[in-house]
């Protein structure tokens, strides 16, 4: 028997007081989409189901408590901490959702330097927990654009990356251990242990599972000395893309790890205003980090092989460090940008995809190709273009950035038009080609359709572990596994 | 009718730190890293002058837009972007290296004055301020030089029915005075909520923009003799940096109620009007 | 120096403009041969004056035929200058003093300078201080030629009285004025309501930090109850989020509270020119690296509405207690 909102709404307060369950009808809307969807929600359009509740969790027992409701009663929930999501992952498109809102479990649970590791619980944001360790000497080095509004849960849930993953990794190699809730209510702990061969690491069934399999409540993360101070920019302009593939891979084999790594095409580049100094051109950029003597031969490695390119013309360090340390969205930024939407109707998605060495760049054209000429509302866009920002040994990723104008069309019509028919372009292109369609946003919603194309014939692993530890399909419904 | 519009980049300070702001002996600050931005005021014309050529899209007689800049080549950049959102005409007038004119409004106000006596226009456009500078001056003083009326402080301007008169609200003491004023003149922009942000082109814009060219002229050229350009106005002395910065005293509290508590009671209580 | 300052005695800000006239003066070290209030009207011909200065020797009123028009009152400086030849001008810090220090200096082959903080003799030459790249510098100016044309700065708000002036001489000057042809109509919207910005003891100033319309609603709610005046930065005031007219900026409003609160603004040299002779600078800003804690005194890091509610809380708690030690008999029960 289902059970009506107002049911729902009264179990909850039972199990987690009046104040904790949350049922405004504004924070209700909030609560309903993240980043995917941006212009109906500024036109105050919310077509997604308005959840049943927020429910602002206080502890990992009341997160069982909930869970195990929610679960015995087959009410869809959602996981939530910063809401910086991208792909739909947070939207509540079940009728009567829950969202379970960890932003309060905020507490710096431990900073062990002996250890080098740094244990919080899921509403902590990343900022703060980054302020915290620098003034200690240490950082995560994670640093996602979200940074100042992310919060843990979210981070880990999503597989998330930073900018300077080529030397730190993406957070499957920063996490050490977490404590997590299934549906059933049961609370596991993976223990913090540095390495162990005691069956198949258990911790990636819970990293990047965006809230389809458990929630996270606690994660514990390796931490890293901190030396600004040796941070060295460098920078070329060069003529093509394929070009710069080639470079960076290099860059990559000779075993240099930059923590920043990354190649903007012209297009994409001209909106940073890197057409002021490299017009026309695609830039390459590095930042090498570490101890002295590392950062020191990671810049020089990283000059001699770009230095046999004629091609490329060095650019002032200077000029890339002063753009990169504005790069990350503040509230501030993320207000101005909803203004901005609100006055000109004018949107910027991205679509981000990798792909091995070998593939990247006809990835790079075909999508771009594909766009052109099988887009029909080619000329709504005012940028098209692309950077690759996180580099590995055999490969990199790519983000696809687009910006248009929406024309003639409902502010709800929107993501029809445009958003999600670009980026399906982009995915199949990138499918064909043999790369991933999505390298750290997750997969959210909305490329869902592609699940099983992605994953291929190893979908069977994947769907195991959700009819294993969500038989009930309350966790996140929509998200990464497509609604059959 | 023919509309010019007048702008000057600047650096983008809001990226710059205190210790970014340092000189060399000409007291020239360095902002070479940090990128160029339109300033507010300058954007807001521009956009106005737009929607003034072309109040309707379908309208047929669209204005004739020039953008006009005195600036080195960091320009150019610029007027090829304003050639993509619909000026007709990007000028650069190539200011002489050698000479400094980032506080010389007078001198500016010569070169471009010049350029109108070349090019017959019925309306020139300037921001409030605009430059490092700053000046505040340089509308006032080429609508000296043309002899033209100058309404300052706009925030809206649109066409009537007749074609030399043109409808132009600006911001007085306390009021918005709206004018019936005939052309030509100067209007000098304000703060206008209705044109806030210049408009963004499409692909196919900035394509045909990059065919087009940037015309480029030197003070020989306008037949400005360089001696007009000395600056017979005011010199730099020196640059000053504001008072060092103070520490703040950052409130420390658990929760937001312990944290306004705590302004309160150390800070507010003793300060606040009974 | 022959020095005359020109006010126009039919504007709202007439007794501020004064005051900031007045601080320019005491910048000034030298001696002044002779300070002249030019003081333009229209009908009713002034009384009082503005009380700037014990040693004006003269006050000069110039009746204005015609409102709204810079050009008649160039003209008629052209003519009070031929008769009664000046070295310095001081004008208002509004957009019309700036118009007519410009104008007028270009005219007679002067120098002429803007938003002017601070004024002195050197040698013979007057050298100033204004603002430069953005107010986040100042620059230094020697004026090349006479008479120098100054606007003077924007000051927090210190209005002067006006007094009758019984020992000054005061003389009407007469000059034949033509009608500006270019104006065809005529009209002025005055604003509704002024804002109590300029005066008051308590300022919340917001920015784009606020996010939107509702949140800026609930932030003049709590303003209200506070009995503070809300303000905005540029981005805010540019959204209409608020009215232009409580603009804070170097382009707005300069304000000078004992206790100025500022939140969701990131504090560029702009803003902070507005608000920085505050006595008490609070700033609430989610990133604790915003630019606006290098000026403020005391800083949170955290949500300004979560915090500015609190604070709502506590010092509405302090008023109820206050309510309840009211005497009897007073009128005031306990709340």
């Amino acid at each position: 028997m289902t059970l009506t909102r107002r049911a729902i709404v009264d179990h909850l307060i039972d199990i987690a007081g009046q104040d904790r369950v949350i049922t405004d009808e504004q924070v209700l809307k909030e609560n309903s989409y993240d980043r995917y969807k941006k212009l109906e929600t500024i036109f105050g359009i919310y077509t997604t189901p308005i959840p049943a509740a927020v429910v602002k969790l206080a502890d990992t027992k009341q997160v069982s408590e909930v869970l195990k409701f929610l679960n015995e009663n087959k009410v869809n929930s959602v996981a939530r901490t910063g809401g910086t999501a991208t792909e739909g992952g947070l939207e509540t498109i079940v009728e009567n959702s829950v969202v379970l809102d960890g932003s309060q479990m905020n507490q710096i649970i431990k900073i062990d330097s002996t250890n080098m590791q740094a244990t919080a619980q899921c509403g902590v944001c990343l900022g703060d927990l980054e302020d915290r360790l620098r003034e200690q000497g240490f950082t995560t080095g994670h640093s996602p654009q979200s940074k100042p509004l992310a919060n843990m849960g979210g981070l880990v849930a999503t597989r998330s990356i930073g900018q300077f993953s080529t030397l730190y990794g993406g957070i499957e190699d920063m996490v050490i251990g977490l404590e997590t809730v299934f549906p059933n209510g049961d609370i596991t702990r993976i223990k913090n242990v540095p390495r162990r061969a005691c069956g198949p690491d258990i911790r990636h069934v819970i990293i990047g599972n965006e809230g389809a399999l458990c929630y996270i409540t606690e994660v514990t993360v390796k931490i890293y000395k901190y030396f600004p101070e040796n941070n060295q920019f460098l920078a070329w302009a060069l003529d093509d893309m394929s070009l710069g593939f080639k470079i960076l891979r290099e860059v990559m084999v000779e075993g240099y790890r930059p923590s920043v790594a990354r190649l903007y095409d012209a297009e994409d580049g001209a909106q940073h205003s890197f057409d002021q100094f490299a017009q026309d051109k695609c830039v390459l950029m590095f930042m090498a980090e570490g101890n002295e003597l590392i950062a020191g031969a990671t810049a020089q490695g990283i000059a001699a092989v770009v230095g046999k390119y004629e091609e490329c013309t060095p650019i002032d360090g200077k000029i890339i460090e002063n753009w990169f340390n504005h790069l990350n969205w503040g509230p501030e930024k993320i207000a101005e940008e909803r203004e901005l939407i609100r006055k000109t109707q004018h949107l910027a998605y991205t679509t981000e995809v990798s792909g091995n060495w070998d593939c990247i760049n006809i990835i790079y054209e075909k999508a771009l190709k594909r766009i052109r000429e099988d887009y029909p509302h080619m000329d709504d866009l005012t940028m098209l273009g692309g950077h690759s920002s996180h580099s590995y040994q055999t490969g990199t990723n790519l983000y696809f950035v687009y910006d248009y104008d929406v024309k003639n069309c409902k502010p709800e019509e929107e993501i029809n038009k445009y958003h999600i028919a670009l980026n399906a372009l982009i995915v199949e292109e990138t499918l064909k080609a043999g790369g991933s369609m999505v390298h750290h946003h997750g997969i959210g919603k909305y490329r869902t359709p592609w699940t099983k194309q992605e994953h291929g014939t190893a979908y069977s692993i994947l769907k195991g572990l959700k009819d294993q530890f969500d038989p009930n399909g309350i966790m996140n419904t929509g998200t990464i596994y497509p609604v059959e | 009718m023919k509309i010019a519009v007048c702008f000057k980049t600047i650096a983008d300070y809001d990226r710059m730190s205190q210790k970014d702001w340092e000189w060399d002996e000409h007291h020239f600050v360095d902002v070479s890293f940090v990128r160029r931005i339109f300033n507010c005021f300058e954007e807001s014309a521009l956009e106005m002058a737009l929607k003034l050529s072309r109040p309707l899209e379908d309208l047929p007689d669209k204005a004739e837009l020039t953008a006009l800049t005195v600036d080195g080549e960091q320009g150019d950049l610029f007027l090829k972007h304003l050639i993509a959102v619909g000026y007709d005409h990007a000028v650069r007038i190539c200011s002489n290296k050698r000479l400094d004119l980032r506080f010389s409004p007078l001198s500016i106000s010569h070169l471009i004055s010049a350029y109108m006596n070349q090019h017959e226009h019925q309306l020139v456009i300037f921001g409030m301020q605009g430059g490092e500078g700053g000046n505040r001056q340089t509308g006032f003083l080429v609508a000296e030089q043309l002899g033209w009326p100058c309404i300052r402080e706009v925030t809206e301007v649109i066409r009537t029915e007749s074609p030399d008169f043109l409808k132009v609200t600006s911001r007085i003491d306390g009021a918005a005075l709206v004018q019936i004023v005939k052309l030509p003149m100067v209007l000098v922009i304000g703060h206008s909520q209705g044109s806030a942000y210049l408009r963004i082109p499409n692909l196919k814009q900035k394509l045909d923009a990059k065919k087009k060219q940037v015309t480029l002229l030197s003070e020989h050229a306008l037949k400005v003799d360089n001696k007009e350009l000395l600056n017979k106005d005011k010199i730099l002395i020196d640059l000053h940096k504001q008072r060092a910065s103070q520490s703040c005293i950052f409130l420390e509290g658990k929760t937001a109620r312990d944290q306004a508590q705590q302004l309160y009671d150390q800070y507010l209580k003793e300060r606040l009007p009974l | 120096m022959k020095t005359a300052l020109v006010l126009y005695a039919d504007s709202i800000c007439l007794q501020q403009q004064a005051h900031e006239i007045k601080l320019m003066l005491n910048t000034i070290e030298t001696k002044f041969s002779s300070i002249e209030l030019w003081l333009f009207y229209q009908e009713p011909k002034p009384e009082v004056f503005p009380k700037i200065n014990s040693s004006l020797s003269a006050i000069k009123l110039i009746r204005l035929e015609h409102a709204n028009s810079p050009e008649s009152c160039l003209q008629l400086l052209e003519c009070l200058m031929t008769r009664y030849p000046m070295e310095l001008l001081l004008f208002a810090s509004d957009g019309l003093g700036e118009e007519l220090a410009t104008r007028l200096a270009y005219r007679l082959n002067g120098s002429s300078c803007l938003q002017v903080e601070e004024c002195n003799l050197k040698s013979g030459k007057i050298e100033v201080i204004k603002p430069v790249y953005g107010n986040n510098l100042t620059a230094r100016f020697v004026l090349e030629s006479f008479p120098c044309c100054l606007s003077v700065a924007k000051q927090p708000s210190c209005p002067i009285k006006m007094i009758p002036y019984e020992f000054v001489k005061i003389k009407e000057c007469i000059f034949n004025q033509t009608q500006p042809i270019c104006v065809k109509e005529t009209r002025t919207i005055c604003d509704e309501s002024g804002t109590g910005l300029a005066d008051t003891d308590l300022v919340l100033v917001a920015g784009q930090g606020a996010n939107n319309k509702e949140t800026m609603d609930i932030l003049q709610g709590i303003a209200n109850t506070i009995g503070a005046e809300l303000g905005a930065s540029r981005p805010v005031v540019m959204n209409a989020w608020i009215d232009m007219n409580r603009l804070i900026g170097a382009s707005g409003l300069i304000i000078s509270p004992k206790i100025c609160i500022a939140v969701g603004v990131s504090g560029t040299g702009v803003f902070s020119a507005g608000i920085k002779n505050s006595g008490f600078i609070v700033a609430i800003n989610i990133d604790g690296k915003a630019p606006i804690f290098q000026i403020a005194d005391v800083g949170i890091v955290g949500d300004l509405k979560t915090v500015l509610l609190e604070l709502e809380k506590v010092i509405t708690a302090r008023e109820t207690k206050k309510g309840q030690h009211q005497l009897p008999g007073s009128g005031k029960g306990p709340q």
